[in-house]
Order: C-alpha cells, then structure tokens, then sequence
C-alpha cells in the first residue's frame, strides 16, 4: 500500500517533469525520502544491466539500450545525467506499475561507479559491465583504487552477477570472479602506439602484485595488451575481441563478423565492442546488433559546431578527466587546417576548489608546433596558461584571459579554426558559448 | 656552472595527480638559471643510493601502491635518516609522508613500518577527503602558499616541525588545527598535491635557493604571482 502511493507520487512528479522540464533525479529523490526501501519492493520480469566505468558509460549504455528497443524488446534506462540511486529510482519506479513490477524485457541502467554499491543492496542484477578504471574527475572519485574498492562493494551484494570486463584494461579487470566473467577487448590499432603519450598511465605497477607492467601495445592512457613482470596476470583471452579496427570507414569485426557503427574514435570503437558482448549474451543475434547499432545517434551535446566572424568553433565537452581531454586533444590534431584551441578551466564548482592539478596529467606537450594559438579562459585561465608553460607551449603562442567578456577580443588575435575544450564540473560551459554566441 | 642531481623514488608506484611537474618545471627552471640538472628514476625495488644527489623527491600515490614500496623503503632508513640529518633536500607529498613517521594502516587495515624520522603516525580511511589550503610558510611568513589536498588518510600526532601557518584549510591531522606540513632541516612533506612547486613562487624559489645559492634570481615569476594573487584574492573574497 505504501509502495504504491509512494510510487504514484514519483509517477506524477516525473510527469510534471517532462512537462515542466525538470531534473530527472527530483521525483526518485522524494520518493526515497519517503520510503527509503522503496527499490527493494521492485521486481522484473526481464534481465538487469547495469553499467558503469570511468569513461563511456552513458554512451554505452544508451547504445545498448537503442539496439535492444530496434530489435523489438520493451527497455527500461535511466536518462543522461541520472545515474545515482535518486536518477535510478525515477526512472525505475515511474516505469514500474503500482505493484512495483518492472514489465520491460530490459532493464538498462548507467550507474555511477560510486553508486553502484547503494543501488546493488537493493535490485537484483543480473549483468554488470564495467568499462574501464581511469582517474576521473579526481576532486571527487580520489584516484581509481579507491573506486575499484567501492565497485568491488557492490559485487560482493550480488553472488549471481556475471560480470563484463575489459581485459585491456587492468584496474577494472581486477575485478574478475572466475566462472562468472567474460572479457571484451580490442587488438592492436592504427592509433595503437608502443609507449604510453597520454599524460596518465594509472597502472604502471601490477595491482595483484606491485611488480612492474609491461604493455605490448597502448590504446590510450593505460589500456592496452598487458603482462605482468612478476606474475601470471595479463590481457587473457578475450570471449568478444574487436579485430581490423578501420576508424576511416567506421568499420571493424566483433568474433569475426563484420560490423559498422556510426563513431570513428578509440573510446567509442571500445564501446561498441563492450555493447556487442552485452547484447550477444543477453540472446540479440548479431544481425539485430548490426542494425540496432547503425541507426544509432549517440549522445547528444559532447561535440557541438557554430561559427564565430567566419571561423567554425567546434565545442568539445569534457568532465574534469584528463583521459577525456586528451582524447579531445588527439582528435583536434588529427584534424586539417589552422587551428586555436581555447581551453576554459573554472573551480571545480561544486565547493570552488581552485585545484587544477588535474590538468597536469594531460599531455599538452603534443600541442606544440601544432596549434597557432592556445587561449586559456575561465576563472583559473592563468593557472592554465602556467600548466601549459610547464608542457613547453612557447609564451608567444599562449594567450590567457580570465575575463570572460574579453575572450573575444583574445579569439580575435588567433587563426584558424576554433577548438573549445571546455572542461568544468557540472555544465557552466554555458557561459563561454553565449559569450561567443553574443 | 653546476648540474643539480634529482633522485626521483619510486616514480612509478606514486604518481597521482601530475605530482611529477613539480620535478618537470624545477628542472626549466633550474635551466633558466643557466645552471644543468640531471633526474634519475631508479627501477622498482631497485636499492637506494643517495650519495651524490643534491635533492631527493616522492610523490603521492595510491594508499596500496604506497604499503607494497614500503617495506624497500624502510629497509634504507638508516641512510635515509643520515642523509636528511646531513641537509641534503628533500621533498615528500601526499602520502609518502607516512613513510617518515612511526607506522601507517594501509586500505585493508593492515599495519605497516615508516622509518621513524618523525613521530607521527599514518592513519588510513579508505574516504576521499578533499580540500584547499592557504597558508604562511615557515621559511618566509609574509609569503602566502596555497595548496590543495586529495588524500584518503591523515597524520596522527603532534606536528613538532610544521612547513605552514594556516590561514584556512587542511591540516596534517583528521581536523583542521592550525599546522600542516612538515620542514625539518632541507625536508620538505605537504599534504598538497599536483603542482605546489609550480604555482607557488616562494616555494620553488626557496627550494632553487638550497640547490643554486643566490642564481634563482635569474627567473621570472610574474606569470606564477599573479595566478597565486588571484587564487589568494578568491579566499579574502569568500570572507568578505
Ligand atoms: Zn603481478
């Protein structure tokens, strides 16, 4: 009886919501508050995905639940953004009927790393997708050992759970549970190098043992072919391995069979091996997957273009994740033409931290002699500019301006086309755009 | 001419946060003031040789990296005690604090053995904290450093030998109260992470300052000033 008017109550709040275009975490929220046990009065009918990792989780979990819907399943996810117990629970119980049954076929949710343990306690899952382990946002997550800590929390509430890992990447992959554990993984690309260029390598030393890592090859940051110096822990056998990466014509084989998908970088390429294992053991064939995944739009709003007095400005958001950054940093290279790049680095807003020791794990050094210009904006433009002066960027070539109504005028001294990385907590990049937009 | 010679521990077990730029731009600089600089990164469980190094520097690493390194770590502590009593210079951050003191916990609870210089203790709490932190330093206290912690343990005891006066901010402690650091003869411990080197121009000068005499004075450190002026004028504001 509590239950359903406590779920009434979501239901209705969630309603007003989409009408009023409120946040998506308020109603479960509420209804937390008014029964905090309420997920554990939720049953399902279909198998529970969760998904989570440092990088691609929302991506990846909205790719997984679009390919599933396009084959004809009725799917349950939790919108962008609302991947804590509050985002989680509305979108749960406002899908859920008075009873608290969950009808869809699949329920998929991108769950925040942190989280996980919160939402395990209280909703059976059945598949649990753990992407990667990278240092993220830092001022919130510490550094990956203490996430790894927090994920290996919540498996421990869930003895039946299979696991989905990424055996190029060993922090997450630490994680594995014998006889319940398959790997996806992805062999050696184009962009594959043999030593490490991001700016964090975040296991340079074996978690098992504390001996030194060796990589065969890197993808990006620290994922890659590893074996242990010391011990037998190393890149095993993967059940879902990505073969003939051709980034160009967006194309690859997963087991063998040929695929395209709608992305050309390294994150997404891993992506999309990660949804293909989900998919092919929760029983989509892989004729399903192959056009589920090509209808596919991704997540709106990471990569946006306008122009600015005739130059294109292409906006690249990043969380506070050096990993993400350097990614943006790889793709402006790959691009032709005259470029500026206008970095816009704030306090990390949430308690104004004036920290940017984050920016000092990525690997601008690669800039140099590539760009005409780097403008560094945002509160801690200066900070940024000294960042950049460590990574060799010559004086002549870094323009600072913390005034935000005065980038402009800064732009105007550039060439090229634009590059905005902007990179804050939680979506005060705004302000640059309108600036420039003005 | 003299080429300064940095001893980098234990590089690739504590290597959180971009601590290592403090070593990246102390070594530009060391070059702006015409002078040479030589860093070794010795190889993992490699036995420590200080003879001949002007500077010693550690990192903050994970709380696991740090209790697997520390056993090597101590099993140098006489040398290590002798060459800090003797002034050679160091510097410590984050975590590999706790390898100086008494003993340190480690994630799984386990005790561990630091080389016993100070008499604090590590304590772990497998809990993010976070926080920034302005305040006087003790080699100069009309200087204001700001620097920002990230850690998951704190330092247990009296703090004999603090490097700053806080003005507001973390302590080495569970709760603020007043001190943080540790400068004891040319050893340098902060619970501030990333680059404190890099954005504190008093702090690096005085540390070129024990390396190179009076040849700091070649560098120019407008740029660094106005970025910490600002950063110290966000707290006053906040005040306000
Ligand atoms: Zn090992």
């Amino acid at each position: 009886m509590k239950y359903a008017f406590v779920a009434l109550v979501c239901k209705m709040l969630t309603l007003a919501g989409k009408i009023l275009g409120g946040g998506t975490d308020l109603p479960g929220k509420i209804a937390l508050k008014m029964y905090p046990q309420i997920m554990k009065k939720l049953s399902f009918k279909g198998k529970v995905i969760a998904v989570t990792g440092s990088n691609g989780k929302t991506t990846t979990s909205n790719l997984i639940a679009h390919i599933m819907r396009e084959s004809g399943y009725k799917v349950v996810n939790n919108e962008l953004g609302s991947n804590m117990k509050s985002g989680i629970t509305s979108a749960l119980v406002s899908a859920a009927s008075l009873s608290g049954k969950v009808k869809a076929d699949y329920v998929v949710l991108e769950v925040d790393e942190c989280y996980s343990r919160f939402i395990f306690e209280d909703i059976k899952v059945d598949y649990y997708l753990v992407l990667n382990l990278l240092r993220d946002q830092v001022a919130r997550n510490g550094n990956p050992d203490v996430v790894f800590e927090k994920i290996a929390e919540a498996i421990s509430k869930q003895p039946d759970m299979t696991l989905i890992l990424n055996a190029n990447e060993p922090i997450s992959m630490n994680l594995t549970i014998p006889d319940r554990t398959l790997y996806f993984a992805m062999e050696r690309t184009s962009r594959s190098t043999d030593e490490c260029v991001s700016g964090t390598h975040d296991c340079k030393i074996c978690p098992r043992c504390f001996h030194e890592m060796k990589y065969d090859f890197y993808h990006y940051n620290h994922l890659g072919q590893f074996h242990c110096s010391n011990c037998d822990y190393g890149t095993p056998k993967a059940d879902f391995l990505g073969t003939q990466i051709d980034f160009d014509n967006k194309k690859l084989l997963i087991n063998g069979e040929a695929v395209t998908i709608p992305f050309d970088t390294t994150f997404n390429m891993f992506n999309s091996i990660a949804a293909c294992a989900v998919c092919s053991t929760v029983g989509i064939t892989m004729e399903q997957f192959r056009s589920g995944i090509a209808g596919f739009k991704g997540a709106k709003g990471r990569r946006e273009s306008f122009s600015f007095e005739g130059r294109t400005v292409n906006l690249m958001l990043t969380k506070q994740n050096a990993a993400s950054l350097d990614q943006s940093i790889s793709f402006v290279l790959e691009q032709e033409g005259d470029k500026t790049i206008l970095l816009f680095v704030n306090n990390v807003i949430y308690l104004d931290y004036k920290d940017v020791s984050w920016l000092y794990d990525v690997a601008f050094q690669r800039l140099n002699g590539k760009v005409k210009n780097v403008v560094c904006s945002g509160n801690r433009a200066l900070d940024t500019a000294i960042r950049l002066k460590a990574a060799g960027i010559p004086e002549d070539v870094l323009i600072y301006e913390n005034d935000i109504t005065k980038v402009k005028d800064a732009l105007r001294r550039t060439e090229g086309d634009i590059y905005i990385l902007a990179a804050s907590a939680f979506g005060d990049e705004g302000k640059i755009i309108e600036e420039l937009k003005k | 001419m003299k080429t300064v010679k940095i001893l980098h521990l234990y590089s690739q077990a504590m290597d959180l946060y971009g601590d290592y730029n403090n070593i990246t731009v102390l070594c530009q600089r060391i070059k702006e003031t015409g002078n040479d600089v030589e860093v070794t990164a010795p190889g993992l469980y490699e036995p420590i040789e200080l003879d001949g190094y002007d500077m010693v520097y550690i990192g903050h690493g994970k709380a696991r990296n740090l209790a697997a390194i520390s056993e090597h770590f101590v099993s140098h502590a006489d040398i290590i005690k002798e060459a800090i009593e003797n002034g050679q210079v160091w510097y410590a951050s984050g975590n590999s604090r706790e390898l100086f003191g008494e003993s340190f916990t480690s994630p799984d609870g386990k005790e561990h053995e630091g080389i016993g210089l100070f008499d604090y203790r590590g304590v772990e709490t497998n809990q993010v904290f976070v926080c920034d932190m302005i305040g006087r330093p003790d080699y100069d206290k009309d200087e204001i450093v700001y620097g920002f912690a990230n850690r998951t343990a704190y330092l247990e005891g009296k703090n004999k030998y603090p490097l700053f006066d806080v003005i507001t901010g973390f302590s080495d402690g569970s709760a603020p109260n007043g001190l943080e650091g540790t400068h004891y003869k040319n050893f340098f411990g902060t619970w501030g992470i990333g680059p404190v080197l890099v954005r504190n121009p008093s702090f690096m000068k005085h540390i070129l300052k024990l390396l190179l005499g009076d040849d700091y004075k070649e560098c120019d450190f407008t740029l660094e000033q106005n970025a910490l002026d600002l950063v110290i004028a966000e707290f006053k504001d906040k005040k306000d």
